[in-house]
């Protein structure tokens, strides 16, 4: 009975659903070996090869050459010579061969030899793949529910079995009688010493996730004794026995994306990261929302598993690159910097930001605010609002704020003029506007002069707070860091958590002394923390 | 195996657990019915949804009880009884009158064993009806389950199928703690495959009655059969579920829910019951607090508005949660947001 | 009345039991060695006595919020019942019920009950047991004037005389309901016909007499055995104390409780009662009460010496665990 050995359309990775038939290297009347080629296989990523890790005789090619299938599609038959035809021809007209996981176990993924291990990642995919005719078919024969649960899973045609129950009807344990004497049915892949061949899981007591994390791993559940209530076995009981012999975490999840918080998963979403990009470090292997910054940061998306060897490639310099390069290092070198940095509460511009942004069309940012207001502190200490020449000092009487856009291969700083004299809307808008044509490379050089005053926000990344180089020939470079929560005694005593932002100021000393420097922050913690000023 | 009712499997596990227990009663109003009428027809009734039928003929007047209108005095008969070598199955018609008969609930029955030390066993089963569906207005539909589950000392049986129901009496009915078991009555005449014989159903296991990767559902009691054509209608667009029927409620099977949770990240839970200090609430509190960090987005709950059951057909269709409501859910669950 | 010397001898023991008991436990609130609200049986010996006296551990009583009474006469072990007041692991309830809730089921103690008129309905099932399982026993039901204008005491009522079941009712008027008399809360001031209206018979008895009440239980439980329904027995009686323990008895005259001491005591009745008629004599009662003295003594010593329950003890004798 075990003679016939369905083929069937592998599973190669996560993402395979389908795959096409490229080529076949048997043909039917052929033996196979053990390693032997089967056939050319195409998936939406690759062409890879099947190799047989069974021997018989290749009695039907059920799929030709450029027909596409679903995972778990029959593509042919193997069988020993001394099976008849029509045994094949019944085998084929009374049953879809199994298309489960477990038998998949005689074809192998030639250049990922841990298909077993994809496999477990993705079980309720395998499970779909038993052949919803065979379930409709298994819906007319008589039998138990479990018994029909049994068989779809296993891939048996229950009008092949005689009940025994009730009225002839099939019950568990006819169908695990017959699949127990059809190996072909449950010749389930061996990934490690602790497994069995045929699973009965389903009448162990079990929860259902440990019943389904058992028979990824292919545990048999009656070797284990179960912790929960009534004894029964749960995933705690299965990870435990896992660990102990060796087999691999099962988590599918964890596999494929770490898990995560609501505020990192929220974190991702809106910076755009995918959570399989990140490299957890937090508790249980958790991903944190400093893991998302960083998988952000990180190039490619931060997890490549195989980066190119550092020196290896040389990549030219862009002109962007090599402007960037020339004009901090020049700054660096000679532009006297100090730096001044302080806290502002923010929780006010957040209400504020909240309540604008609940009116119609307002899409207002916490750097619009940051803008506006280091225009009006600008306006309050003119003495920052400067540019040191050999000349003389070159003194605006509008702050045009200059704000610093990351675009890809470096950054650009478009300028809002005369954001003192604009509304917040207005900056708004204009930032927005700016910030688009920044990624699109299509600043014109007029968006990019005459700016007086920059301001440089990584409090979206996180950080906390930084120092920035001027980009001369301005005087002053604002830094703004991430707004955080933090606790802050009040004057009664109280403690009350606050929202607050650590700005750093960097200044040219040839043209700005620390206690002007100083008096600007003053005037700009004074707008944030009062923002009502900055609708006016 | 034959398809019978929610009616007839717990009128069987009644006669089953009778007969083969001589310990057993039954007492309630109109369990038999007819005392006293002037048809001389003593089985008048057999209880109000008839689930008590055939009971009198068989076990006669000592064990099949008909009482006042007495709620109090009928649970706390049976608390009695139980105290004392019988194994009451009492029956409150309609579970909204247990608002007359609290103290024996919540301050004995739930009481006895650990008030006195251990020493007491209380092996009482209290039958009620609940539920809506039936325009039985505010006194006569509600689902007052959370109320109970709330009270340390007191099982809480709420089956959702007649297979269920079956086997959850009688282990409830052998159990030796006193166990509420509420009827939906509009789930009486839903029919399925029971078997003829005795089976029990052990407290505390839920039910998976559907599985899948992308969102476990929990759904109770009436609610289970409109999880499943959702969840069955959603499994042809490829998003699948996780069903939970937990069953019981007290013991709650935190073990199933929040395996469950743990694999899909995502959590619907569906009941009856207003939303204030629900069995939904209270599953979404464990999950956020024992699954938080599996969670791929915020659980939602759909539940009855925070109002008495309405009457109109219009009312009544409105206050009810809704396949429509249901899928909705899962589907927002699915976007993350 | 046919009663045996063996048994008065017996009868005033548990008397004296039941007044030495309280009167330690008085003492003791008052020195801060028990917690908890405790309400005290002192001055109605003679109705838990006489009634209890006909009663086996077959027959079961259900008590009230003022139950250290009712156990003692249906046979609690007192040491047990001293440990569970001073909440002690090895009390008769493990230290988990306290006062308000000592219960034995061996002995057919169904327990005293924190809540008025929470006990009838329980008794009510507790009699049917009886007839269904034909143990030949019957339930008995204390309550207080203040329990009798509940209407779970009125549905019991009811359903026993429906069921016919052997259930006694007991009502002890000791005049008050907590801190309100008999007299304004009960609307009839006559709980007597209002329960026979229910259609059961009541027996009558003299609540500071032992005697006279033990007489009305003989009636009563002859009635009840023998598949007579249910009945009642009213006996007005006293309290030597408070509602509770605190209690500044401001409802009460100056002088009351000193002149129902004087002359309402059950104690002071029974012994003249038996010396005069020459049914005991006084030095046997003399020794009872000595012995008494001693084994309260002991209780009480035992009772503070026990180990106080631990945390974990909180979590056992439950029925689901999480």
């Amino acid at each position: 009975m075990n003679a016939i050995t369905p083929i069937i359309m592998p599973k190669w990775g996560l993402e395979m659903s389908e795959g096409t038939i490229s080529n076949w290297h048997v043909a039917e009347g052929q033996t196979l070996s053990r390693g032997m080629e089967i056939v050319d296989i195409e998936t939406a990523k690759i062409v890879n090869t099947l190799e047989s890790d069974l021997e018989g005789v290749v009695r039907r090619l059920i799929a030709p050459v450029g027909q596409t299938l679903p995972v778990g599609a029959l593509i042919a038959i193997v069988a020993d010579a001394a099976v008849s035809d029509a045994d094949i021809d019944r085998y084929l007209r009374g049953d879809t061969p199994a298309q489960t996981a477990a038998n998949s176990a005689p074809t192998s993924a030639p250049t990922l030899d841990t298909a077993p291990v994809i496999d477990r990642t993705e079980p309720a995919a395998a499970e779909r793949a038993a052949d919803p005719d065979l379930a409709r078919r298994n819906e007319g024969v008589p039998a138990t529910p479990l018994a029909r649960r049994i068989a779809n899973r296993h891939g048996v045609n229950l009008s092949r079995i005689t009940g025994t129950g009730r009225n002839g009807r099939v019950n568990q344990e006819d169908v695990e009688a017959f699949i127990a004497a059809n190996p072909a049915m449950t010749s389930a892949p061996a990934p490690a010493p602790a497994v069995t061949a045929a699973l009965d899981n389903r009448s162990v007591h079990a929860t259902s996730h440990a019943i389904r994390m058992a028979n990824r791993l292919g545990i048999d559940l009656k070797r284990l004794a179960g912790t929960g209530r009534h004894g029964r076995v749960n995933v705690a009981d299965v990870e435990r026995f896992a660990a102990a012999s060796g087999l691999t975490a099962p988590a599918p999840v964890a596999s494929i994306a770490p898990p995560a918080g609501p505020a990192a998963r929220k974190l991702a979403a809106d910076l755009g990261v995918s959570l399989s990009s990140v490299n957890p470090t937090g508790p249980k292997g958790h991903a944190t929302k400093e893991d998302v910054r960083n998988a952000l940061a990180a190039p490619a998306g931060g997890l490549d598993p195989d980066p190119i060897p550092k020196g290896r490639d040389l990549v030219p310099h862009t002109a962007m690159r090599r402007a960037i390069a020339t004009a901090l290092t020049a700054a660096k070198r000679d532009v006297p910097h100090f730096y001044l940095t302080a806290d502002i509460l923010m929780d006010e511009v957040l209400s504020l930001r909240g309540q604008l942004n609940a009116m119609a069309g307002a899409k207002i940012s916490v750097n619009d605010f940051i803008v506006r207001a280091s225009a009006l502190a600008l306006g309050d200490v003119p003495d920052v609002n400067v540019q040191w020449t050999d000349a003389g000092m070159r003194r605006f009487n509008m702050a045009n704020i200059a704000i610093a856009v990351a675009i890809e291969g470096g950054l650009v700083t478009p300028v809002v003029r005369d954001a003192g004299g604009k509304p917040l809307r207005t900056i708004a808008a204009e930032t927005a506007a700016l910030a688009s044509r920044a990624r699109d490379r299509r600043l014109t050089q007029a968006d990019l002069s005459d700016g007086s005053f920059t301001v440089s926000n990584l409090g979206m990344f996180g950080v906390r707070d930084f120092q920035a180089i001027i980009a001369p020939p301005q005087a002053a470079i604002l830094a703004v860091g991430a707004t955080r929560r933090e606790a802050r005694e009040e004057a009664n005593g109280a403690m009350r958590f606050r929202s607050v932002m650590s700005v750093t100021l960097s200044c040219d000393h040839r043209a700005i002394d620390g206690a002007i420097g100083a008096r600007f922050l003053a005037a700009l913690r004074q707008h944030l923390e009062q923002p009502l000023g900055l609708l006016s | 195996m034959p398809k019978i009712s929610m009616r007839q499997a717990i009128n069987d596990a009644l006669h089953l657990e009778m007969e083969r227990d001589p310990r057993v009663i039954v007492l309630g109003e109109d369990v038999s019915g007819g005392a006293g009428g002037t048809s001389g027809e003593r089985e008048a009734a057999g209880g109000v949804f008839g689930l008590t039928k055939g009971l009198l003929p068989r076990f006669g007047e000592d064990r099949v009880i008909d009482t006042p209108i007495s709620e109090s005095c009928i649970v706390g008969a049976a608390n009695g009884a139980a105290l004392t070598g019988l194994r009451p199955v009492a029956e409150i018609m309609f579970a909204d009158f247990v608002g007359v008969c609290m103290d024996q609930l919540l301050n004995q029955a739930a009481k006895f064993r650990y008030m006195f030390g251990g020493k007491a066993r209380t092996p009482l089963v209290i039958r009620m009806t609940c539920g809506g569906g039936m325009n039985a207005a505010a006194q006569h539909s509600q689902t007052i389950y959370p109320i109970l589950t709330s009270i340390p000392g007191l099982k809480v049986v709420i089956p959702s199928n007649a297979y269920d129901a079956k086997g959850l009496l009688l282990t409830a009915i052998r159990d030796d703690d006193p166990v509420i078991f509420f009827e939906h009555k509009s789930l009486y005449m839903d029919e399925c495959e029971v078997p003829d014989g005795d089976y029990t159903i052990p407290f505390g296991e839920a039910a998976m009655v559907r599985e899948g990767e992308h969102v476990t559902v929990v759904a109770l009691a009436r609610m289970v059969p409109l999880a499943i054509g959702v969840v069955d209608k959603l499994a042809a667009e490829g998003i699948t579920c996780d069903l939970i029927d937990p069953r019981t409620t007290s013991p709650l099977d935190e073990e199933s829910i929040l395996e469950s949770v743990r694999a899909t990240g995502r959590l619907v839970v569906v009941d009856e019951s207003p939303p204030r200090c629900s069995v939904a609430a209270d599953i979404a509190a464990m999950a956020a607090e024992k699954a938080f960090h599996h969670l791929k987005a915020p659980i939602i709950q759909v539940t009855a508005p925070h109002t008495p059951v309405p009457f109109a057909r219009e009312l009544e269709a409105a206050y009810l949660p809704s396949p429509e409501k249901i899928e909705a859910a899962i589907r927002k669950v699915l976007s993350g947001r | 009345m046919q009663i045996s010397r063996e048994q008065m001898l017996r009868a005033y023991r548990q008397m004296v039991t039941i007044r030495e008991f309280e009167e330690r436990i008085h003492v003791d609130i008052q020195r801060g060695g028990i917690a908890g609200f405790t309400h005290l049986y002192a001055g109605q010996e003679a109705v838990a006595v006489g009634v209890c006296e006909h009663l086996t551990d077959t027959d079961t009583i259900i008590s009230t919020h003022r139950g250290h009474g009712h156990c003692i006469a249906k046979g609690c072990d007192v040491i047990g019942m001293m440990k569970e007041i001073y909440g002690r692991q090895d009390g008769l309830c493990k230290g988990k019920g306290g006062s308000m809730h000592i219960a034995d089921l061996d002995r057919g103690m169904l327990g005293a009950n924190g809540i008025v008129g929470g006990g009838p309905p329980i008794a009510v099932g507790a009699a049917i047991s009886a007839k269904v399982l034909k143990t030949g026993g019957v339930a008995v039901s204390f309550s207080g004037d203040g329990a009798s204008n509940q209407g779970t005491v009125f549905e019991a009522m009811n359903m026993a005389v429906v069921l016919k079941v052997p259930k006694i009712f007991v009502f002890e008027n000791n005049g008050y309901s907590e801190h309100t008399g008999f007299s304004y809360a009960v609307g009839s001031k006559d709980i007597v016909r209002r329960t026979e209206g229910f259609g059961m018979p009541v027996f009558k008895a003299d609540g500071y007499d032992f005697f006279s009440v033990y007489e009305a239980m003989r009636q009563a439980t002859e009635l009840s055995r023998q598949g007579g329904g249910p009945c009642a027995i009213y006996a007005e009686c006293t309290r030597f104390f408070g509602h509770f323990e605190g209690d500044p008895q401001l409802y009460r005259a100056k002088d009351e409780v000193a002149r129902l001491r004087a002359e309402n005591d059950s104690l002071k009745i029974f012994r003249q009662r038996v010396t005069e008629a020459n049914l005991l004599p006084g030095g046997d009662l003399d020794q009872v009460e000595g012995e008494v003295r001693d084994l309260i003594d002991r209780a009480v010593r035992e009772a503070v010496a026990a180990p106080a329950p631990t945390a974990a003890d909180v979590l056992t004798d439950v029925y689901i665990s999480y």
